[in-house]
């Protein structure tokens, strides 16, 4: 907050003002743009931990096969809907000891009630041999990071009415919602800047047309049209083409507002001076669009780019949820969630609402990052958003 | 205004047009119809399924089949359900009534709380309530409606003190109209606080935003210099111009909610508009899906033009003719 | 009447400053000065040289955080403004104390009508009803002279002019009859006919109601029309202060002829204006001494390092420079007696 800004616009308006004359154009310490918004980013506390969160979650999906004990599609059909394992760090004598599980006895099947059996006791064992995989794809490994011997089992989060394990499926799960997200996002923006610059860019006609097209493709009920995609996709399609086809359906829905802003935002830049000359200089319609119109609206694309992640895994989460994206024996978030959706597996087994939470922590980070970035790169706030300036403030 | 108001349902037109004709070209990339289902199911004779295909139009070309589809539209007739054996419209017309009232009463009960809230949050700038109510807001943008639904349910149950989704009572049909309208209500509760959840946090923010604009407004300070109390700057001129821009933001959230609304009416099992679509798009009963498409459709561009007339007859500057 | 005899608004070694996250801006910084009834004082310097701030400090409207006034007096009728509760100052503002602002376009409220606007302050102040507010509304627009007040009184500010909009601002500063006027640079933002259409009439209305005018200005046209006296400001400081004619035939300051200098004149066919060398200082951390001593030509070294003081010309005549103290050299003051007598001749 210098006195600098305001002084260089007022000096602008009174130019006829003999005193103005005094002032000469103030010179400017010059900070990169890039660095500016990036320490600004770094003093937003929210900011910094939504992307941390982020990072973590990408962290955990990646390093799947290592961080779950079992494998995806691993079933212990004995024991299911299990409720979350107990690790004891106290032993019957509650003397401290290594970290270990009892084994359970289904002791009513109905009611799918558990009971720990004492006499079976299992250590917790970590970096151990488990089940079989094969890590980045090709080299097979075996070492997960925690386990138990069979036939006992650790189930941190419960499982599922197939008896699944919960934790394992939510790690790998998170593969398909963390990335796809990203994908849709690769398809969105390219889609979205391209229509906008166009439609920007050449006006009067096009521009009609076009953003005629674009209102009818956001007057739809942004989920309502999302369904009636989903359903058209065929049933018995492999899931990584069905997957394919859902970040297809994402993109399709998302660009329309991404369009518009970047119209407008053309619609401005192109009036410019320098953009003027180098039309007039003979650019290229393409060139000058690369060139010189887009990499002006590059903080907007960051910001809406981070904000458009949690939408598309918002898309395929209830798609998923509901049954329409992604299908069995895979699993999302959304579809995991899915189990939890009916009143009396619900109330018998809570837990089967994990996935949500870590659907809410996705988006939670993703905003809060989001929301920092537009902090960090809006011009017009003068110094870090969140919570960093008010403590300087304070403290003055 | 009247002229105005003239003017952009005319630009409806096209506009439906556009968006039946992007529902019917969606609905045709499905592999198979309504009638592949039954073709499975060996009771069902091949005559009679010829039979229906002709009955239902299935037979002819596709875009006779869309120019008859739309032709109907303009007379009313949104086409017959296939799974219900019903005019869609007989189909559409309670549960969009019901849709209605859920978003209204979430839309509602989302500003009451959130105006305030987003007031309180801006004079409150950097201390530890905005910073409460800023990270909280966040959070609850963050939080989707299939969770909060689920999380809903749940807690109804454990406490008992709410309905376990639903619309009515099994005994509705046995009350007065006054018992039938509390019944409703009561039902209302928690889909209304999970749906309007959301469109809380997001109001909040955008109140909270454009009150700390206005604050820093040349006319508050002409306000305050008059001697004026800060109750009275705040909410006569303040607040008036903070809200303005909200109502914008009507149409916009309405997107939101039916968006939002369709999954929980699943969940909560609401006889909503959206669930009947999420019906209707597994049974792959075409005509309805069309239908609540453009229903939906309708109800989100009329709530926009409800909100730019809305915008017009409260900020002066705004006018149409 | 006692109160006749001392001055009406009198301010004392007024500091105001601000906290900001690169340090502390001495906004205001020991501004000094008498105001009586009826006078008009012109307060003159560059951009940024807290002239808004003063004005804001004495109707209490600094915003805080960041800003606070941290010391001196506001003497108004005797009274110290500073001290007054909120609710008091309340009383004073728009009443016996009111301000109209540099930027007409923004500065009213663009959803209330401009009568609502008027009869708000009237309503509050003089007690009166709804309905005689709202006469006195349309009277006082009569008075900025708006045609068909009247009906006009019914409008929302965007369906005025700038100049139209700066008179509802004038009509509704006045409208309580305040004893103070402060004119934060009322005529800066508009075009330079509408200027002087203003300028008159608040020349005009000054002397029908008879206030007080506080004239913030950088034109110092402006000066020269309206003022009985001046204050040069400059970084927060008072540089000097005197009666309008000797402002113009015998400034005492280097930045006061820098100021001059630096006016065009209308009567030489070079319009060749002298600026004053540098830019105004930051205000942020300013070390101790003259503010204007890293532009000022008669720069000594005692001016950085010494507490600038306040110089008695005469009763009436103040300077803040050390040009006239015995720290500087018979040699540097007979260059300044030189530079002084060479832009007094020059004439304005
Ligand atoms: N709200 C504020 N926060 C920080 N600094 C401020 C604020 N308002 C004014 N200032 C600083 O105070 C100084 C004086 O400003 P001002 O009184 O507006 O100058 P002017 O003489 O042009 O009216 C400037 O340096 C300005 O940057
Ligand atoms: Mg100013």
């Amino acid at each position: 907050m210098t006195n600098r800004a305001p002084r260089g616009s007022k000096a602008a308006k009174a130019a006829t003002s003999a005193l103005h004359t005094l002032v000469e154009a103030p010179e400017v310490r010059a900070e990169s743009p890039t660095r500016l918004a990036w320490r600004k980013l770094r003093r937003h506390r929210l900011a910094v931990s939504g992307g941390a969160v982020v990072l973590s979650l990408y962290f955990i999906t990646i390093f799947a096969e290592f961080l779950a004990p079992y494998s995806l599609d691993y079933t212990e059909r004995s024991k299911f809907l299990h409720p979350p394992t107990r690790i004891h760090l106290l032993d019957e004598d509650r003397r401290p000891s290594w970290p270990f599980v009892y084994g359970t006895l289904l002791v009513d099947p109905g009611l799918r009630r558990y009971q720990e059996d004492r006499t079976e006791r299992y250590p917790l064992r970590f970096f151990a041999a488990g089940e079989p995989y094969r890590f980045a794809w090709v080299i097979p490994a075996n070492i997960r990071l925690f386990g138990v011997e069979k036939p006992g089992h650790v189930f941190l989060m419960g499982t599922d009415q197939f008896g699944r394990d919960q934790f394992s499926r939510i790690l790998y799960g998170g593969r398909v919602s963390m990335f796809i997200g990203i994908y849709a996002l690769l398809l969105t923006l390219p889609i979205g800047v391209a229509y906008g610059a166009i439609s920007g860019y050449f006006g009067r006609r096009v521009d009609d047309v076009m953003m005629r097209v674009a209102e009818i493709v956001m007057s739809f009920p942004e989920f309502y049209l999302l369904l009636a995609l989903a359903s058209v996709l065929p049933p018995q399609i492999p899931s990584s083409q069905r997957l394919m086809l859902i970040i297809l359906i994402l993109s399709f829905v998302g660009w329309g507002g991404l369009a518009r802003v970047i119209r407008g935002m053309v619609l401005v830049l192109r009036e410019l001076e320098y953009v003027q000359a180098a039309q007039a200089a003979g650019a290229r319609v393409p060139y000058l669009l690369a060139r010189h119109i887009i990499p002006n609206t590059a903080s907007f694309l960051i910001v809406s780019a981070s904000l458009g992640v949690p939408g598309a895994i918002l898309g395929e989460s209830g798609l998923s949820f509901l049954g329409l994206g992604i299908q069995e024996p895979d699993a999302s978030w959304g579809k995991l969630l899915a189990s939890a959706n009916s009143i009396q597996t619900l109330t018998g087994s809570p837990w089967l609402l994990w996935p949500g939470a870590f659907i809410a922590a996705a988006i939670a980070g993703y905003n809060l990052l989001g929301d920092g970035l537009r902090d960090a790169l809006d011009p017009r706030s003068r110094s870090g958003g969140g919570f960093g300036r008010s403590r300087r403030r304070r403290r003055a | 205004m009247i002229r105005y108001v003239a003017r952009r349902l005319l630009q409806l037109i096209p506009m439906l047009l556009g968006i039946t004709l992007i529902t019917f070209v969606v609905m045709q990339l499905a592999p198979g119809d309504f009638l592949s289902e039954m073709r499975m199911n060996p009771v069902v004779s091949p005559e009679r399924i010829e039979q229906m295909r002709h009955n239902f139009g299935l037979d002819q070309p596709k875009p006779v089949q869309y120019l008859r589809w739309l032709g109907g539209l303009l007379r009313g007739d949104f086409g017959y359900s296939f799974a219900f054996q019903i005019p869609v419209l007989d189909l559409i017309g309670t549960r969009v009534g019901n849709t209605l009232l859920l978003n209204v009463s979430a839309f509602l009960f989302a500003w009451v709380i959130a105006v305030p809230l987003g007031i309180y949050s801006a004079l409150n700038n950097y201390r530890f309530g905005d910073h409460a109510l800023t990270v909280g807001a966040l959070l609850g943008i963050s939080l989707p409606t299939f969770f909060t639904g689920l999380l809903g349910l749940y807690f109804a149950y454990e406490t008992k003190w709410l309905p376990i989704g639903g619309m009515t009572s099994v005994e509705y049909d046995f009350m007065d109209p006054f018992g039938k309208m509390a019944d409703v209500a009561w039902h209302l509760v928690l889909p209304v606080i999970i749906l309007g959840l959301g469109g809380i946090a997001g109001l909040m923010r955008q109140m909270r935003a454009n009150m700390l604009e206005v604050m820093e407004q040349d006319y508050v300070r002409t306000a305050r210099s008059k001697g004026l109390a800060g109750g009275v700057v705040i909410w006569k001129h303040a607040v008036r111009n903070a809200i303005n821009p909200l109502i914008t933001l009507f149409g916009f959230a309405l997107g939101g909610l039916l968006s939002g609304s369709a999954i929980l009416e699943n969940i909560i099992g609401w006889p909503g508009l959206g669930n009947l679509l999420l019906e209707a798009v597994q049974k792959k009963d075409l005509y309805v899906v069309m239908g609540s498409l453009v229903i939906g459709s309708i109800m989100l561009v009329t709530g926009n033009l409800i909100s730019d007339l809305l915008l017009a007859y409260v900020d002066p500057r705004v006018r149409y003719d | 009447m006692s109160q006749q005899q001392g001055p009406l608004l009198s301010v004392r070694n007024l500091k105001t400053y601000f906290y900001t996250d690169e340090g502390v801006v001495k906004a205001v910084d020991g501004l000094t000065y008498d105001l009586h009834r009826g006078e008009t004082m012109g307060i003159v310097g560059e951009s940024g040289s807290g002239k808004s701030v003063h004005a804001l400090s004495i109707m209490r409207l600094i915003p805080s955080p960041p800003g606070k006034t941290v010391d001196g007096q506001i003497l108004f009728e005797g009274q110290d403004l500073l001290k007054l509760p909120e609710e008091q100052m309340r009383k004073v503002r728009g009443n016996r104390i009111a301000m109209i602002f540099q930027e007409p376009m923004t500065s009213l409220n663009p959803v209330l009508t401009v009568g609502e606007q008027i009869a708000e302050a009237v309503m509050l102040h003089q007690k009166l009803d709804k309905k005689a507010a709202w006469d006195r509304a349309a009277e006082m627009l009569d008075r900025v002279k708006i045609p068909s007040a009247k009906d006009r009184v019914r409008d929302y500010p965007h369906q005025f002019s700038g100049g139209m909009r700066q008179r509802v601002m004038i009509a509704m500063a006045l409208s309580c009859n305040p004893d103070i006027l402060l004119a934060d640079e009322p005529t800066t933002a508009l075009d330079v006919t509408i200027q002087a259409q203003i300028l008159d009439l608040m020349r005009e209305l000054q002397r029908d109601f008879g206030t007080a005018i506080v004239m913030i200005t950088h034109n110092l046209g402006v000066v020269a029309e309206t003022c009985d006296k001046v204050t040069v400001m400059y970084g927060g400081k008072p540089m000097e202060q005197t009666d309008v004619r000797r402002t113009f035939k015998d400034p005492k300051h280097p930045y006061t002829w820098g100021l001059l200098r630096s006016v065009p004149k209308l009567y030489e066919r070079e319009e060749k204006l002298i600026p004053i060398e540098g830019q105004p200082p930051s205000l942020i951390d300013l070390p101790s001494g003259c503010p204007f001593s890293a532009r000022c030509p008669f720069r000594m070294d005692v001016c950085t390092s010494t507490e600038l003081p306040r110089i008695e010309m005469d009763a009436t005549h103040q300077v803040a420079c050390f040009l006239y103290t015995d720290k500087a050299t018979e040699q540097e003051k007979e260059a300044a007696r030189q530079a002084g007598f060479l832009l007094s001749t020059r004439g304005m």
